[in-house]
């Protein structure tokens, strides 16, 4: 009678736990890269791209699938998307969030991507971007040396492949604490799309959650150095009428808030860097190493200034200036208004300090 | 052999800085947040310390003999239930918000109901074993897990993500005046020295050493535990997350483990210790019963059956059926309630139980 009891018991739990409702890795789409575009008919255009497992992992073999659908909002596409598919959607592994050019152009890129904030699969470390023409496109890209799908969008972000300096990556988590702060404003890398790779050599600027401003490649490199000390840079500079280009070993930024009472409020830079010449159109070991690296400070320091006085008259910070004069000031609330005062006025003083290590292996 | 002691006291240290603490410190980080932890972590450390000197005045003997011997017994049943079901609802907190979380993160397909039941089922099985074997679970599940704890905690602060401005930013609301809800919070994790009134019984000749361990860990648990969501989700935007800490975990990355997500590695661990924190402290409510009782099996239509057995099962329903019935929202409500008795229990427990260490003293002194 006892064990009888005992038995069914045990069977109960073992039907109760049959009924998880877990689904099998080969019942499962896994959703790479997500794209946010402006539908023709409806606000959003979702595409989804799914990995399809492959037993090849060689150069080019990556098989993937877009999906894509449009709908009022963000939730409604994909559940619209899951009547296209026959597997179940699993955004755990969704890694990259990229958002139209176009959509960006003319929404504020906030609570119009509350969705990804929200769900708790995706993850708070995924890259965001913004994909030229559209995130179709960047989505639908097959770069021909991809050996895992998306995976050639994913190195470049995650620095584990190539290490570009026109690349700043954006974290889903960074961009939702940048557009919270009050002091620094969020920014998001370009994804160009060309037949069979990518483009990434620049950021948007946003202001607030819309977006303000285009950085060049240049700029970005610069914006990448002053805001992350970045110091894998490149840099041209013209000694004696030929050009010469200059790449960072070493490079430490950082700054400084000065508020005298009754004068320019000022922000001092100090940057301190090691470059080495890696291409010139003349012999440089003979010349003195010194004007060399004077040469190279009034370069950067031009370039810096020049910047940092386009983020002061568009009126953005992504550097978080405001939020670093909130952290050295003791005023509580009162702080942030203070600055949006003084930014405007704020005058940017730059000492470099570059050391020039050496011409590389010949003269 | 005071490695048992630090084992509870460091699973409630770790349990304690993920759940609900982290939260309500947030609510109030520009809001007297910075005073309270501060005063919480002297205040834990000092209740702590006393209540540990004052326990080894009665060397293997738990509350209810200490109690038996000072208090009549119209006092010392009613304690004896009312603290068993504080250390109940501590542990039943713990294993509704752990299902919560599980069901958010790592397997939202489950049923709801059948992960409580898995949960509580485990509970009511482990919560009847013997004192001694818990300590010695405690020991196991805590030296395996620690090693994962220590890597993320470093990886936490060192992460290159995270915002030294965002902390500094909180330095201006450090001397706002400490606010109750925050204090309760902030001692909360310390109160895993409590657990001592059940497990002092096991410490026969011992007397509790490396005292100095209680501060310096509470330190710099807490740190890491408010800090870095502070400059890992950024000063403005914490207080948005719900599940403070997970989501701060999510902000990191293995770029060379198995799982990219250090957020997995992390629940993995929680739930061990979740589990971990509920059999303690629901051992302790078991047990507690029983004393009040004063009877070791009730008979019930001619058959015996023993009362942690009951008890036990007892705690299961009521947390299975409120775990059913409850939500985020629900729950952050009820421990902010929870928190103020807590408080004013622990403060209570730690006086009577310093004043029967006096009487000891004294007694032993004129004997």
């Amino acid at each position: 009678m006892h064990r009888a009891a005992k038995t069914l018991a045990i069977l109960g739990m073992a039907l109760a736990f049959a009924g998880c409702g877990f689904k099998d890795l080969d019942k499962r789409f896994f959703v790479i890269a997500v794209g946010i575009d402006e539908g023709k008919t409806a606000p959003y255009k979702v595409s989804l791209k799914l990995a399809i497992p492959s037993p090849k992992t060689e150069p080019g073999e990556a098989k993937f699938q877009v999906i894509t659908q449009e709908a009022e909002t963000i939730a409604e596409a994909v559940r619209l998307a899951k009547s296209k598919v026959d597997k179940e959607f699993d955004f755990g592994h969704a890694q990259l969030i990229v958002i139209g050019k176009a959509f960006s152009d003319d929404h504020e890129l906030g609570h119009s991507l509350d969705w990804f904030f929200r769900r708790r699969d995706i993850q708070m470390i995924s890259y965001m971007g913004i994909g030229v023409p559209d995130a179709e496109a960047v989505i639908k890209t097959k770069p021909l040396s991809e050996r895992l799908p998306g995976n050639g969008l994913i190195l470049p972000f995650s620095k584990e492949g190539t290490e570009s300096p026109y690349l700043v990556p954006v974290h889903l988590f960074d961009y939702y604490r940048m557009w919270k702060y009050k002091g620094k404003d969020p920014f998001l890398p370009v994804i160009k799309s060309e037949p069979e790779t990518f483009i990434i050599e620049n950021v948007v600027i946003l202001k607030g959650t819309k977006k303000k401003l285009e950085l060049s490649p240049d700029e970005t490199s610069i914006f990448n150095q002053l805001a992350r000390s970045y110091p894998r840079f490149a840099m041209k500079a013209q000694v004696q009428n030929k050009w010469v280009t200059f790449t960072g070993t070493r490079l430490k930024v950082s700054y400084k808030i000065l508020t005298p009472a009754g004068g320019t409020p000022e922000v001092r830079f100090r940057v301190s860097a090691e470059v080495e010449s890696e291409d010139a159109q003349r012999p440089l070991f003979d010349l003195s190493w010194t004007q060399l690296e004077r040469l190279v400070a009034a370069e950067m320091k031009d370039q810096m200034l020049a910047l940092l006085r386009k983020f002061q008259q568009n009126g953005v910070d992504p550097i978080g200036l405001g939020l670093h004069y909130r952290a050295t000031r003791h005023q509580g609330d009162a702080e942030y208004g203070k600055w949006q005062e003084i930014y405007p006025e704020v005058r940017f003083s730059m000492h470099v300090q570059v050391r020039f290590k050496g011409t590389g292996v010949i003269k | 052999m005071s490695r048992y002691f630090y084992y509870l006291f460091w699973l409630s240290l770790l349990i304690n800085t993920i759940f609900f603490v982290p939260r309500l410190l947030m609510n109030e980080r520009f809001n007297g947040s910075i005073m309270s932890v501060a005063l919480g972590i002297v205040y834990g450390s000092v209740c702590a310390i006393i209540f540990v000197l004052s326990m080894n005045q009665f060397p293997g003997e738990g509350l209810p003999e200490i109690l038996k011997r000072y208090v009549p017994d119209w006092i010392r049943v009613p304690s004896l239930l009312f603290l068993g079901g504080m250390f109940a609802i501590a542990g039943s907190l713990i294993l509704i918000a752990f299902s919560m979380v599980t069901l958010r993160f790592l397997s939202p397909e489950t049923n709801p109901a059948v992960m409580l039941l898995c949960y509580c089922g485990l509970g009511c099985f482990a919560a009847c074993f013997r004192p001694s074997a818990i300590l010695n679970i405690n020991e196991i599940v805590l030296l395996v897990n620690f090693p994962f704890i220590f890597y993320i905690m470093y990886k936490s602060v060192t992460s290159r993500d995270i915002d030294w401005d965002s902390i500094q930013v909180l330095s201006d609301y450090a001397l706002k005046p400490p606010n109750l809800i925050a204090f309760a919070a902030a001692t909360y994790p310390f109160t895993g020295y409590l657990k001592l009134v059940l497990y002092n019984r096991i410490f026969k000749k011992l007397k509790i050493k490396h005292l100095w361990l209680i501060p310096l860990t509470g330190l710099l648990v807490m740190l890491s535990s408010f800090l870095s969501p502070v400059g890992l989700l950024g000063v403005d935007s914490v207080g948005e997350y719900l599940y403070t800490w997970i989501s701060t975990a999510d902000t990191l990355r293995m770029q060379f483990g198995f799982i990219q997500r250090v957020v997995f590695l992390f629940l993995f661990i929680y739930i061990g210790f979740s589990l971990l924190y509920i059999t303690t402290c629901w051992n302790i409510y078991v047990n507690f019963v029983t004393d009040a009782i004063g009877k070791t099996t009730i008979t019930v239509k001619s058959r015996k059956i023993p009362v942690q057995v009951l008890a036990s099962l007892a705690i299961s329903v009521i947390t299975l059926v409120s775990g059913f019935r409850t939500s985020d929202k629900g729950m952050l409500d009820f421990v902010i309630g929870w928190q103020y008795i807590r408080l004013a229990t622990e403060a209570l427990l730690v006086i009577s139980v310093v004043w029967f260490a006096l009487l000891r003293r004294r007694q032993k002194r004129h004997a």
